[in-house]
Parts: C-alpha cells; structure tokens; sequence
C-alpha cells in the first residue's frame, strides 16, 4: 500500500528544480566565481556553447571591498 | 554501451553485466538519460547494494572498466556501506498555492516573501535535529532546501511521518524514496577520481 | 571547470552540461523561453537579495514600500509575458549545468 508521505522514486519524478539563481544567491553572500554552462541546440543541432562566467557580490560588500 | 552502476558480482543475475573480480558493472545498449535512471531504479529495487552511476553522465562501457579495475576494493567497501539501504530525498520550499489575497503593499509583500524565507530556515534546522547525518544539498534563503539521507527503507515511513508533523504551515515538504544512493555515489566517485 | 566535451568518456561529476534546445516548429516560445528565463533569473536574484535587507532590517519604510512594489509588479509582468507565449511560470528556470539540478 502506498504511504502518503513517501512518494516513491518513480511516483516523485516530475518533481521539483534546483536552479542556477538558488546557488548564485547563496555566493552573494561571499561574493564569488561562478562558472555555468549551456548548450544553445538548434534545430537539433549543438550550436553554440555559452560559458558563464561571472564575479558576482552585492554593492555593501563592493564598497567595503570584500568582492 | 553505457554503464548504469555497480553491484556484487553475485547478486547481478538478470541484468546485463560483466563481471571485474568481485564486482559487476551493469551497462545497458545507449539510450536516454530517462532509460538509465529507470535502469538505475530497478536495480535499486531488485539488488541487496546497488551503487550507480549518474544516469546524465554515465561512463561508456570500456572507459568504466578501466576506471573500475584499480578502484576494486574501494568499491567493494562501497557495496558494504549501501547493502540494504537507499537514499531518502527531502525537499522542503514554500507553499506559495495556498498564499492568501494578492498584497495591497508593496511593503505587505516583500514581509510576505520574508515570513516565508523564514519559515524555510525553520524547517532546515528541524531537518538537521531530526537527521544529523542528512547531507543537505547546497542552498539559499527561498530556494528549496533539498537534503539527502542513506537509510534502510523501512525507516524512512516513520522518518516520512515526523517530517511531515512536524512541518509549518507556508512550507511544502516533500519526502521520497528509496532512491539509489546518487548523492554518496557522486561524492565516492568524485573522491576516487581526484589525481593523486 | 572541465572542457566542454560532451563526447568524452568519463566526465568528472559535475561535468555535465545541459542543452536549451530551439525548435524550428516552435521558435517564437523557444527563443521567449530563454529571454524570459534570463529575466526571471535577474529577477529572482533581485527579490533573494531584498529578502536578506529585509532579514537585516537595512530598509526605511519606504525603500521597503518601493523595492516589494517594484518586485510584485516585476513577478506580476514576467508571468503575464510567460502566459503569452504559453509558458507557465515554471519553463523559465533555465538549467544551466554543473550548478543546476544534481540528480
């Protein structure tokens, strides 16, 4: 019998995302390096090849100059 | 020919393996990422250790072989650490169907967005008491917290249970398994892979 | 951070890399999707940040009063442009790989 309150590997499947945004938002709090990457598929076809890379941190910590 | 995990060379029965000294890699033709994370449940379901390999990066056959060979006995202590567990999978954010009326403020709706931030962080530091050896997935204020737990899976109805009660009203938890044991299998192998 | 080789045969664990795919039948949502993504990507790290300034009591009244309106009215507009092109709020979080989804 299935339990409610444990959903089976299979059952949880389309569940939920963890994003890019989640993560940048905890290294703001340092201030740091992020790398992400992404392939543009066109049509099928691999295109073009975004890497991201990006020193982010937050203006209070700029003017201290803990970036 | 795509490797999906590793088993005890005994218990690899039915599925499609071969064989290196004590232990099995199970592989299956090429296919989908879906396809190897379903090959990667039923193994779960059907074998007493089952350690996988991540089904969105997972090795060709040969490059897995000669990972495997000089790693057997790391591997097989592996086995032994995960014989008749799985991994559990909590996932905690906030409950944003039930929100009442949009807000008439801008001020209203930013403490709206704070309360349940903080309501979040609650419910992580319940996560911790309850499950100390959870490992929690990186994470940030408003994103869903995710954590991770190698258990037998008959714990995890009662685990499931005392989460679940404990949970505040403004958070979504949702608990799930037993997954074959991705995260320990993704920090075994990162750590065996490091140059030496 | 490894190479961008999708045909090497033991990536590291975080090597993977995930694929925006456009679709000639579907270019319009295709292309609205990643512009939009890009947007609701800013967007959120705007209202996480107001959050922690929140947390740290560092707003007047005021700033708190323009800075929720600004962000509700934010969220409210990107929806309604998502809804246009068929797209729920959900099919903006793009995935970008090593720091996206773990399983």
């Amino acid at each position: 019998m299935p339990d409610p309150q444990l959903l089976s590997p299979r059952h949880a499947l389309s569940g939920s995302d963890r994003t890019l945004v989640d993560l940048v938002d905890r290294v703001l709090d340092r201030g740091c390096v992020i790398e992400g990457e992404l392939w543009l598929t066109v049509a099928g076809i691999d295109l073009v090849y975004l890497g991201l890379k990006a020193v982010l941190t937050t203006p209070d910590r700029l003017l201290r100059g803990e970036a | 020919m795509i490797a999906v995990g590793l088993c005890r060379a005994e218990e690899a029965g039915e599925f499609d393996h071969v064989q290196t000294g004590p232990l099995a890699l199970l592989w299956q033709p090429d296919g989908t990422d879906t396809d190897r994370l379903d090959r990667c449940l039923a193994a779960q379901e059907q074998l007493g250790a089952f350690l996988p390999f991540s089904p969105r990066q997972a090795p060709k056959l040969a490059a897995a072989c000669d990972w495997i060979r000089p790693r057997i006995a790391a591997l097989s202590a592996a086995l032994d650490d995960l014989a008749g567990q799985g991994e559990m999978l909590v996932t905690l954010q906030p409950d944003t169907t039930g929100s009442g009326p949009p807000s008439s403020s801008g001020r209203d709706w930013l403490r709206e967005r704070t309360l349940q931030h903080a309501r979040l962080r609650a419910m992580q530091d319940c996560l911790r008491d309850l499950l100390p050896g959870a490992h929690l997935l990186p994470t940030s204020p408003g994103a869903p917290v995710e954590a991770t737990v190698l258990l037998p899976p008959d714990l995890m109805h009662s685990h499931a249970r005392t989460l679940h009660a404990a949970c505040p009203e403004g958070v979504d938890c949702r608990v799930s398994g037993p997954w074959p044991a991705f995260g320990y299998a993704a920090a075994l192998t990162a750590r065996l892979t490091e140059p030496t | 951070m490894t190479a961008p080789d999708p045909t090497q045969d033991w990536p590291s664990p975080l090597a993977e890399i995930s694929r925006l795919k456009i679709d000639p039948e579907r270019v319009e949502q295709d292309m609205a999707r990643l512009v939009l993504g890009l947007m609701e990507f800013l967007r959120k790290l705007m209202e996480l940040q107001a959050v922690r300034r929140m947390d740290a009591g560092s707003l007047t009244p005021e700033e708190e009063e323009r800075l929720g309106l600004t962000l509700m009215r934010a969220e409210e507009a990107l929806h309604r442009l998502a809804a246009q092109f068929g797209l729920q709020p959900g099919d903006l979080s793009l995935d970008l790989g090593p720091l996206g989804r773990s399983v």
